[in-house]
């Protein structure tokens, strides 16, 4: 649980903002540059840099520099811990909603 | 997107809702299934089931390792929802638990358990974005 939780504030503090999970969308069809990222979305270059900050920081894109472009591609470690964490308590759950299950079985037909 | 970093649960319980309800909010009962598997026991339970309550639990597993989730009662609706705010004591991150209770036919429960990931996580969002502002303010009247 120690592992898996350690970067994970960082991811879903970086998921929780809309505008993130579409960069990360877009992403997925492939990498691009900051440009062409920046352009469906209404904002000043200052405001899209600073979304791409949380995102590396979170470990959820790689930044390339050629020249003077900026490639971005997807990282897919970081959201595999979320995934895990995710599935972590899916199994918490569904262990302990068996157990309830038992128990109020037991008590009905004592 | 949100909900696909939330966790839904659904069961039928052979129980009326007021039984459920009290396997979630009483001590004794909690103690008889919080606990995943054979060999593990929940040596602490300690649930103080009003709005703003708290509660700890401590699970144990057969070599002694100990598993401890705690949080907040953040509304508590008897025999119908529970919801609560969940943090295991190894991890600084805040989730939260919602508990949905249901009539299904006679003498049985429809539970829906939704864990969501981030809502904490938001919330500091939203206050990072008010201290970005009032700071932004500040550097102007300084």
């Amino acid at each position: 649980m120690q592992q898996i939780s350690s970067n994970l504030d960082q991811v879903f503090f970086a998921l929780s903002d809309g505008t993130r999970r579409a960069i990360l969308s877009r992403l997925t069809e492939g990498s691009t540059t900051i440009g062409e990222l920046a352009q469906p979305f209404e904002m000043s270059s200052p405001a899209i840099s600073k979304h791409m900050k949380i995102l590396e920081k979170a470990g959820l894109i790689e930044r390339r520099i050629s020249g003077r472009q900026h490639h971005c591609t997807l990282a897919t470690g970081a959201l595999k811990t979320a995934e895990e964490w995710i599935n972590f308590h899916r199994k918490f759950w569904e262990s302990r909603l068996v157990a309830l299950e038992d128990l109020l079985a037991n008590q009905q037909s004592p | 997107m949100a909900k696909a970093n939330s966790l839904v649960l659904t069961r039928v319980l052979p129980a009326p809702r007021e039984k459920v309800f009290a396997a979630w909010t009483t001590e004794a009962m909690i103690k008889q299934w919080f606990c995943p598997s054979e060999g593990m026991t929940v040596p602490v339970a300690e649930l103080d089931v009003r709005e703003g309550g708290t509660y700890r639990l401590v699970v144990e597993d057969a070599e002694g390792k100990t598993y401890s989730p705690s949080g907040i009662y953040e509304k508590i609706v008897p025999n119908e929802q529970i919801i609560f705010s969940w943090k295991w004591a190894d991890s600084e991150l805040i989730t939260r638990v919602t508990i949905d209770l249901r009539d299904h036919g006679d003498d049985e429960t429809e539970l829906t358990l939704t864990h969501d990931g981030f809502p904490e996580t938001e919330i500091r969002d939203r206050h990072s974005q008010g201290w970005e502002g009032c700071l932004a303010k500040l550097t102007t009247v300084v």
